[in-house]
C-alpha cells in the first residue's frame, strides 16, 4: 500500500521553489571547498571531501536551466543519495537556500499532464501548492542521473490551479 | 600446506553454506504430492556435492550425515522410492545439522551431538540399513550423564570383621565420594561419633553419609566395588534434587548427629521429604538454567573455538570503513602539523603515537579488502586440463602460493590476462609429447604458476618448460611487420618484448586457441590498467617465464603531486620516469605537439591548456615524463610538489566522461586532488 503522506524538504533556487523527498537527503552542509574537474559539464562543479568520501557537486541552478549559483551565506549543499538503475549514487546538490520540511497528503499533489509543451513530467513527482507558492516536487532519482540540463521552472509546466 | 587445507575447508564451508541454503529453499518449495524429477535431481546433486567435497576435506560428520541421504535420493531418483513428507523432514533436519557442523567445524556441543547422532540413526533407519556409521549408543550415554540432574543419596557403611590390610583405608573411599558432590558424613567408633571428619577416622568405624551428586547410583556403587565382599554397603536414593544445597536440611541432619546411627532409613527420609516441595521448585529453575547453559555453551563454543574464521561483509561496509580510516589519517596529519607548530613536546609525543597507531589501523583495514588468489585457480586448472586434452598434449599444472592475498578488484581483472598467458604456454610453449621425448625431455610438460608477495607488490609467474621463444624468429617477424628497423641493434629483451605490441602474432598457423585476434598486447593493456607490468624471459628449448608485477591494492596509490594554477593533481608514481625543468617553453618552438627530450621525440601535453584551466603559465615550469616503456609522454605542469601516498577514491559515474581522471584523493589539508590516468590522457587527448 502506498503511504498516505510524504515528507519533503523544500529549497529555493532564486524565486523558484522545489522540494525533495527527505528519504534522499543525507545531510545539509554549508558551502564547501570544491576541486574542479577539468572538462566536466558546467553544472558539475567538481568534487568535495565529505569525511573521507569524494563526493561530486552539482550546481542545481545550472542543472535546472538557470544562471549559475552565486554563493551567499544562505547557500547550502544537500548531500543526497539517488538510485540509478540499481546503483546508489551519492552527490551534493548546491542550492540557494533550504527552507522547511513539509508533510503533505498524496491527494493534495497536483499531478502533471504526461503530455505537454515540454514533456518533463517524468522529472517531477508533481506540484504542491503551499499558500500562494507552487512547489515542484523533484524526482531526484531521475533528474540527477541524467547527463543533461533539465529546464525546471513552474512556468514551463502546465498544471491545474495555476 | 596446513594453511591451504584450512583455507580449502573454509571455502568449502562457504560454498556449502550456499548449497545448503539452495537445498533448503528447494525443499521448502516442494509440493509434497507432485515432485518433479528435475527437483529430485537437483536435490541429489546438491547432497552429492556436499558429501563429495566434505569427504575429500575430511569433514567426517558431514560425510556421515549426507552419505545415506545421498543414497536415499538416488533411490528416489531412479524411481525405487517415493518422495515423502518424512523424507522432506529428515532432509530439513539434515540441513539444520549441516549448518551447525559447518559453523563449528564439526566440534559439536553435547546437545547438538545428540541431535546429530539421533539424526544419523534415523536416516539410517530410513535407508533401511542396520549398522550405523557412527556408534551411537556409547556417545549418547556419556552425553546424557552430563545433562543428568542432581540427586541425594543415603549411604550406610559398616566395616566387616576384617578389612584386608592391603585394601585402602575406607576413608579413601569416602574421600572419593566427597569429590562427587556435597556431603555430610558421620563416623562412629564405639560411642564416639564424628562429623565430616574424613581424615581422622578409624579403619573400623561405621559410616553414614548423605551425598548430593549428579553421578548415578551405579557410579557410587563402583566406589565400593573393592570392599563390597567384606563390608556392608547400602546406598539408597533419598530424594531427587540437591538436598544438601538447602541450608536448613543440612542443619536438620546435623541436629540428629547423635541419633543418626539409631534412625531407620524411613526416619531419615522423613527429614528429607520436608524439603520435597522446595526441591521440586529448584528443579524447575534448574531446567531453565540448564537450557540457558546449553545456549551459552553453543555461543561460547562458537566464540571460543573461533570456528567462524571468516564473515561475509558487503564491500560497501569495507569501503565505508576505509573512508573513515583514511580520513582519520588525514586528520592525524593535521594534528601532527599543529603539534609541531605548537612546540609542546607532550602534544608532539601524543600526536606521533596517534600517528603510528592510525597508520597501523589503516594498513590493517586495507588487508580486509584482500582475498586469497586461490579462489580463481580452479578455472585455470580446468582450462589447462581441457586445452591440453584438446591438443593431445600432456601437461601438469602446478599452482604455488594460492593463499597469497590481493585486492579483489585486481583478481577480477587478472583472470582474463592469466587465462591468455596460460593458453599461450599450453598452445605455443609446451611441445607435443613425441617432440619432448625426442628432445630428451619428460613427455609430460609442466606449467607452473607461482604467486607471492614482494614488498608492496604481488608477483605472479607463469613458467612453462616448453620450447621457449625463438628471438631470431621474433626479430624476423618484427622486421617484416615494420615494428623494428633492419639496421638498428636491439637487445634480445627488446626483441622479445615485441610480442606485446599490437598486431604481433607469432603463431605460424592460426589456431582457434591463441590466434583469435586478441594478442599479448591486450594482456599487457589489461595488466597496465590495474597498474601492473608484465615481463617475459625465455630460453630457447628450455621454456619461458611470464612475470606479472602488481600493486597489492588498487586503492592505495603512490603518487607524484603536481600543481597547475593553484590546483593539485596526482600522477601515479609508477608511470613517472623523469622530471625536467622547463624554462620559457614556447609552443611555437615545438613541432606538432612533439618536443625533443634527450634526443628523442616525445609527444607533450600542456595540462594547463589541455585541461582548459586558464590563467598564465609561470616562466619556469616543470615537465614530467610519464608513461610506460615504449610510450612516453611529457606532461607540462607548473611545479612538482613531491611524492605522496594516498587513497584512491572513484569520482563516480557523474564524471564518467572525464576518464583521464582515475579518481580523487584527499590531501593532508582535507582538500581533494585529482589523480590523472596517463594512458587515458594520451589516448583521449591525442585523438582530437
Amino acid at each position: 500500500m502506498e503511504e498516505l503522506f510524504q515528507t519533503y524538504l523544500t529549497f529555493s533556487l532564486g524565486k523558484e521553489n522545489f522540494a525533495i523527498n527527505v528519504e534522499h537527503v543525507e545531510k545539509i552542509l554549508e558551502s564547501q571547498p570544491v576541486t574542479e574537474v577539468p572538462k566536466a559539464p558546467e553544472y558539475m562543479l567538481g568534487v568535495f571531501n565529505l569525511r573521507g568520501e569524494v563526493i561530486p557537486l552539482v550546481d542545481t541552478r545550472i542543472k535546472f536551466g538557470m544562471e549559475k549559483t552565486v554563493v551567499t551565506a544562505s547557500t547550502c549543499i544537500l548531500v543526497i543519495t539517488i538510485n540509478n538503475d540499481g546503483e546508489t549514487l551519492k552527490l551534493g546538490a548546491m542550492v540557494d537556500s533550504v527552507n522547511e520540511v513539509v508533510k503533505y497528503y498524496n491527494a493534495d499533489v497536483i499531478s502533471l499532464p504526461t503530455v505537454g509543451k515540454q514533456n518533463k513530467a517524468e522529472f517531477l513527482h508533481g506540484v504542491l501548492k503551499l499558500g500562494e507558492k507552487f512547489v515542484l516536487l523533484v524526482n531526484a532519482d531521475k533528474i540527477f542521473s541524467v547527463d543533461e540540463i533539465i529546464e525546471l521552472r513552474a512556468e514551463n509546466f502546465e498544471f491545474d490551479g495555476k | 600446506m596446513a594453511d591451504s587445507i584450512d583455507q580449502l575447508r573454509e571455502s568449502f564451508a562457504e560454498e556449502t553454506r550456499d548449497l545448503i541454503n539452495e537445498l533448503e529453499s528447494i525443499l521448502l518449495s516442494i509440493d509434497n504430492d507432485a515432485v518433479s524429477a528435475d527437483v529430485i535431481d537437483q536435490i541429489f546433486r546438491n547432497v552429492h556435492t556436499i558429501k563429495g567435497s566434505g569427504g575429500m576435506l575430511g569433514f567426517e560428520k558431514v560425510l556421515a550425515v549426507t552419505h545415506d541421504l545421498e543414497d536415499i535420493y538416488d533411490k528416489v531418483r531412479s524411481g525405487n522410492l517415493n518422495f515423502s513428507v518424512g523424507l522432506k523432514d529428515i532432509s530439513l533436519e539434515t540441513i539444520d545439522i549441516l549448518k551447525v557442523l559447518l559453523q563449528n567445524k564439526e566440534q559439536l556441543n553435547s546437545h547438538d551431538l545428540i541431535r546429530f547422532e539421533d539424526l544419523c540413526k534415523r536416516i539410517h533407519l530410513f535407508h533401511g540399513e542396520k549398522n550405523a556409521l557412527v556408534d551411537v549408543s556409547e556417545n549418547t550415554l556419556v552425553v546424557e550423564d552430563q545433562l543428568r540432574s542432581i540427586s541425594t543419596f543415603y549411604i550406610e557403611f559398616d566395616p566387616g570383621k576384617s578389612i584386608p590390610e592391603s585394601l585402602s583405608h575406607p576413608i579413601h573411599l569416602f574421600n572419593e565420594l566427597a569429590l562427587m558432590g556435597t556431603y555430610i558424613a558421620f563416623s562412629k567408633k564405639g560411642s564416639d561419633i564424628r562429623m565430616n571428619d574424613l581424615q581422622d577416622s578409624d579403619r573400623l568405624a561405621s559410616w553414614r553419609m548423605i551425598l548430593s551428586t549428579s553421578e548415578e547410583i551405579s557410579a557410587i556403587e563402583e566406589v565400593f566395588g573393592w570392599v563390597k565382599n567384606d563390608c556392608t554397603v547400602d546406598i539408597t536414593e533419598l530424594i531427587t534434587g540437591n538436598l544438601l544445597g538447602i541450608e536448613d536440611a543440612k542443619q536438620d541432619f546435623e541436629k540428629e548427629k547423635d541419633n543418626i546411627f539409631k534412625l531407620s532409613f524411613g526416619n531419615i527420609r522423613k527429614i528429607a521429604q520436608k524439603y520435597e516441595e522446595v526441591l521440586a521448585n529448584e528443579a524447575l529453575v534448574e531446567e531453565v538454567t540448564k537450557k540457558d547453559k546449553v545456549l551459552e555453551e553453543v555461543q561460547t563454543s562458537v566464540a571460543a573455538s573461533g570456528s567462524i574464521k571468516s564473515i561475509r561483509v558487503t564491500t560497501d561496509k569495507i569501503d565505508h570503513l576505509m573512508n573513515l580510516v583514511s580520513e582519520m589519517v588525514t586528520l592525524q596529519a593535521q594534528l601532527n602539523l599543529i603539534a609541531q607548530n605548537s612546540g609542546e613536546s607532550e602534544l608532539i609525543g601524543v600526536a606521533e603515537k596517534y600517528g603510528s597507531l592510525s597508520r597501523q589501523l589503516r594498513d590493517n583495514a586495507f588487508t580486509i579488502s584482500l582475498v586469497p588468489f586461490g579462489i580463481t585457480i580452479t578455472r585455470f586448472k580446468r582450462m589447462v586440463h581441457d586445452l591440453s586434452e584438446q591438443l593431445n598434449k600432456q601437461i601438469e599444472f602446478v599452482a604455488e602460493g594460492e593463499d597469497t592475498v590481493l585486492d579483489k578488484k585486481i583478481i577480477e581483472q587478472l583472470t582474463d590476462p592469466i587465462m591468455h598467458i596460460l593458453r599461450n604456454s599450453v598452445d605455443h610453449g609446451v611441445e607435443m609429447p613425441d617432440v619432448r621425448v625426442a628432445k630428451g625431455k619428460d613427455a609430460m610438460g609442466k606449467v607452473t604458476m607461482k604467486i607471492y608477495h614482494q614488498s608492496n607488490n604481488v608477483i605472479i609467474k607463469i613458467i612453462d618448460d616448453g620450447r621457449g621463444i625463438d628471438v631470431e624468429e621474433i626479430r624476423k617477424i618484427g622486421i617484416k611487420k615494420n615494428l623494428i628497423s633492419k639496421d638498428q641493434f636491439y637487445t634480445d629483451d627488446e626483441i622479445i618484448n615485441l610480442i606485446f605490441l599490437p598486431g604481433f602474432s607469432s603463431a605460424k598457423t592460426v589456431s582457434n586457441i591463441s590466434g583469435r585476434g586478441v594478442g599479448l598486447d591486450v594482456v599487457k593493456k589489461n595488466i597496465s590498467e590495474i597498474r601492473g607490468s608484465i615481463t617475459i624471459s625465455t630460453e630457447l628449448g628450455k621454456g619461458s617465464v611470464f612475470t606479472i608485477k602488481l600493486p597489492l591494492t588498487l586503492s592505495i596509490i603512490d603518487g607524484l603531486q603536481v600543481r597547475i594554477d593553484q590546483r593539485d593533481f596526482i600522477i601515479p608514481l609508477f608511470q613517472v620516469s623523469k622530471i625536467y625543468t622547463l624554462d620559457n617553453f614556447k609552443k611555437e618552438e615545438s613541432l606538432n605537439q612533439f618536443m625533443i627530450l634527450e634526443g628523442n621525440q616525445v609527444p607533450y601535453f600542456d595540462l594547463r591548456e589541455d585541461f582548459s584551466l586558464g590563467g598564465t603559465a609561470p616562466e619556469r615550469r616543470e615537465l614530467v615524463l610519464a608513461g610506460y616503456e615504449n610510450e612516453k609522454v611529457a606532461l607540462i605542469v607548473d611545479s612538482v610538489v613531491g611524492e605522496n601516498q594516498t587513497v584512491l577514491k572513484p569520482l563516480g559515474s557523474h564524471f564518467k566522461n572525464q576518464d583521464f581522471i582515475s579518481g580523487g584523493t584527499i590531501l593532508g589539508d582535507g582538500s581533494v586532488a585529482l589523480v590523472l590516468d596517463v594512458n587515458k590522457i594520451v589516448t583521449g587527448f591525442s585523438k582530437k
